[in-house]
């Protein structure tokens, strides 16, 4: 607390965001509307509902709700301009030739710069409390949700500041964009149900509030499955508090590695912190699935979606939900044109030689073939005994995934370290707009269907990989081992193509300035 | 204090505009401890991405610095400890208070606590804005909030100052007062490493220059020695006590004189060589009984000496 509390960041948000002034307006605004809502909700003429509560249970419940989205929403606008702001009006470098060391400077940032929404949810706090005893709700329940509420929007704010780190001095709309994107998918409900575990946004308090006011009626409400991890059952408040404490570490981490460094040379992790980072997420995705209940036909509940499943279209679904997770993995490790000349300058040859120009792909290997290894492992044990499993399939699977995820990676990190304005985020449009001008192209030419088609397209895309039936691969085995090879030459080139570019650097600068 | 050892940094130029821009080409400077170190170039010569690698807010390409002995690059905190920074287009927190802004620095540069009141007054005071210790930031005028921005580059009373165009776009007064401030914190032992366009300022504040353009250094030492380098013509100007000497056509008619001009009973020209030449010229000046009742050296400006370096003018 006292890191807190001391954090001359902290204190310096706070001074500014809670001018009396500012917290008199807040306070009649907040007043105002607690009446109102209070006024409308209590006197209303018809059976108002919210969230199957009524009375001080839909007051409650409306607060919440309120709550909730100045929390998330505004305070992780206020993160995710924090440091992109501090960088527009100039004063970001004289934070930065302080001594405060940059876990200090993050943690100012993380509370501070949403001081204001904080204050904005205490505001709320006393018709919410009042609401929450006139309907009855119970005084754990309202002390896990808004224990849930805060842990959960902590983690949002610290992924928020970490976007706000990595940005220039523009995209700021372009980021508020996509981190509302992230917000409003990770409500969602869909995006959980493959897995045993509910939903790990914020707005999951609202339906802890629901299934009460369903178990006060004695009827179901929203489906509540309970958690399970490698098919133990654990509570979801514990499974929730986890994760989201364990994100916030890791975005902090990557907040702190990056603070106070040149903009030029920024990574998000190290290596080696990029590669746990990918495997505990990995851990997550394997440990939450339902292992147990996948391959019974027919008394799976509420994942009736991928019922019936057999042991080659399991693998196929989990190395597809892994390909954004080692996506990720790959573009968090290409290092930037200057930090490739800073390694050379710092290392000299060896880091111009094969070993660098193959890079990332080693990280990317040994992650993926952490993930596929505990995945066969986990079917072989999960399986039903007769189920029919093609084991080289897997395999060769895994395989293709691996080159192809490395085929791409190098092509991006050869790009990244070209000379030019923008060369990544260039070789990002190209690579989509190969993807979907190919994928139009052999769709309207029926390759995908046929079987020997199919394994031509995998010569460039791995879309035929990922979808293949047993009988597909037993017609043209030898095309599909092809298919690998050519995408392994592909990466080869791009691994050639990147060690020219690195040896560009060895050479001292020249002499006379260019321009 | 500061030591600049091959220090270069390249920046790419975008694909198609060639290869790369050398901002700083293999600088090597050493500024002593009491300098106020005066660095001159025009836009884009290097100036700011060099004091940004002092600072340790860039890194180099290449070479290394440091700052009390400390080298930035591996310890950047030990070193920017000694570092006193503004920016060029620096902005403040406008919804600060004065002595908010100036705590605020005070605690992020670890000073101990009980001294932190006592030398934010002292700071406040020293930038002579007791009456604005409680207004907020945004009120300030232009000079005060530069007077604020120094402030808060010594608040942690370091030995160096780095202060990138401190003077621009400051009203005359405001300059004025800021020539004063930097004077005074010279004459308390601090090191300043200055940049500006403002050459006359720099002229009267600086002890040592350096003249810097497209990343190379042309010019580097105390101030009195750079002007005099290059000086081995001097201009000089004669004043006769009455017009009857034909003074113009006799110093055109002798070695070593050029741009004879008269100016009034005055007339101004070139000589080359030291102070035997000037004295032999006297000598052979009074003797023919020319009513010589003046002779003085004509001082070259920073400004003038600057535009003939950069020229090639001197090489």
């Amino acid at each position: 607390m006292s890191l807190l509390f001391s954090n001359p960041e902290f204190i310096r948000n706070a001074r500014i965001q809670l001018r009396s002034r500012r917290l008199l307006a807040g306070g009649v605004i907040s007043a105002v509307a607690s009446i109102t809502t209070w006024e409308s909700v209590m006197h209303a003429d018809i059976d108002f509902r919210f969230f199957g509560l009524r009375g001080g249970g839909a007051v409650f419940a409306l607060c919440l709700g309120a709550q909730i989205c100045i929390a998330l929403i505004g305070g992780g606008i206020c993160c995710l301009l924090s440091v992109q702001r501090e960088k527009e009006l100039n004063t970001f470098d004289y934070q930065r030739v302080t001594r405060l060391t940059s876990f200090e400077l993050a943690i100012g940032k993380l509370f501070g710069a949403p001081i204001a929404t904080y204050v904005g949810v205490l505001f709320l706090m006393p018709v919410a409390l009042i609401a929450a005893a006139k309907g009855h709700i119970p005084a754990l329940l309202v002390l896990e949700v808004y224990v849930l509420m805060l842990i959960g929007c902590v983690t949002y704010h610290a992924f928020a500041l970490m976007i706000s780190v990595l940005l220039g001095r523009s995209g700021t709309v372009l980021a508020i964009l996509f981190f509302l994107a992230i917000v409003l998918l990770s409500a969602q409900r869909n995006l959980y149900i493959r897995w045993r575990i509910q939903s790990l946004s914020p707005f999951y308090v609202m339906d802890l509030l629901n299934g009460y006011a369903y178990r006060m009626m004695d009827r179901v409400g929203f489906p509540i499955w309970p958690d399970g991890f490698f098919d133990k059952h654990v509570a979801h408040w514990i499974v929730f508090s986890l994760i989201h404490v364990s994100l916030t570490t890791w975005f902090l981490i990557a907040v702190r590695r990056n603070l106070k460094r040149d903009p030029s040379i920024y990574e998000v992790y190290s290596p080696l912190q990029a590669f746990l980072f990918s495997l505990y997420l990995s851990v997550l995705m394997l440990g939450f699935f339902p292992w147990s209940t996948i391959f019974v036909r027919g008394t799976v509940q509420f994942v009736d979606v991928i019922t019936a499943a057999t042991p080659n279209s399991i693998e196929q679904s989990l190395l597809e939900a892994a390909v954004l997770l080692f996506g990720a993995l790959g573009l968090t490790l290409l290092r930037s044109r200057e930090r490739a000349r800073q390694r050379v300058r710092e290392l000299g040859e060896r880091a111009a030689g094969w070993l660098a120009a193959i890079w990332p792909t080693p990280y990317l290997v040994a992650a993926v073939a952490a993930l596929s290894g505990a995945v066969i492992l986990l079917i072989g044990k999960y399986r039903d005994a007769g189920s029919e499993w093609n084991l080289h399939l897997a395999l060769y699977e895994a395989v293709f995934l691996c080159v192809w995820l490395s085929r791409d990676t190098l092509y991006l990190q050869w790009m990244g370290v070209r000379r030019g304005k923008r060369t990544l985020v260039a070789a990002v449009l190209y690579l989509t707009i190969f993807y979907v001008s190919l994928g139009v192209l052999f769709g309207s030419l029926n390759l995908f269907n046929q079987p020997r088609g199919a394994a031509y397209t995998a010569l460039l895309l791995p879309m035929p990989v990922f979808g293949m039936e047993p009988s597909l691969w037993s017609q043209a085995p030898r095309l599909w081992i092809g298919a690998l090879f050519f995408q392994a030459a592909s990466a080869l080139i791009f691994a050639g193509l990147q060690r020219h570019r690195l040896q560009e650097f060895l050479g001292r600068p020249p002499a006379r300035a260019a321009g | 204090m500061i030591h600049l050892d091959n220090l270069t940094k390249q920046y790419d130029l975008p694909s198609g505009k060639g290869g790369t821009i050398v901002a700083a080409d293999g600088l090597t400077l050493d500024v002593p401890d009491g300098e106020v170190f005066g660095l001159v170039g025009p836009n884009g010569a290097g100036k700011t991405t060099t004091l940004k690698m002092i600072c340790g807010l860039h890194e180099p390409t290449f070479g290394t610095v440091a700052v009390n002995g400390v080298d930035v690059q591996r310890a950047p905190e030990e070193a920017q400890r000694h570092i006193g920074y503004l920016a060029d287009f620096f902005s403040l927190y406008d919804d600060l208070k004065v002595w908010e802004y100036l705590d605020y620095f005070a605690h992020a540069y670890k000073m101990e606590e009980a001294a932190i009141p006592g030398r934010v007054n002292e700071v406040i005071r020293l930038m002579n804005l007791e009456s604005k210790r409680d207004e907020l930031i945004t009120g300030l005028s232009r000079g005060m909030k530069q007077r604020l921005g120094v402030g808060r580059a010594i608040i942690h009373d370091p030995p160096l100052l780095v202060l990138d165009e401190p003077a621009a776009g400051l009203d005359p007064k405001a300059r004025v007062e800021l020539k004063a401030l930097l004077k005074d914190l010279h004459a308390r032992g601090k090191t300043i490493f200055i940049t500006s366009h403002i050459l006359a300022d720099l002229e009267e504040i600086c002890t040592s220059i350096a003249i810097m353009e497209k990343g190379h250094l042309l010019r580097v030492g105390r101030l009195e020695d750079v002007m005099q380098e290059g000086k081995s013509v001097r201009r000089l100007r004669i004043r006769l006590a009455t017009s009857g000497f034909a003074l113009t056509d006799w110093l055109s008619a002798r070695p070593g004189v050029s741009g004879v001009a008269a100016r009034g009973t005055a007339v101004e020209f070139a000589l080359e060589g030291g102070d035997e030449h000037i004295a032999t010229l006297l000598r052979e000046l009074i003797a023919k009984g020319a009513p010589v009742c003046g002779l003085e050296e004509m001082s070259e400006s920073l400004e003038r000496l600057y535009s003939r370096i950069s020229s090639g003018e001197v090489m």
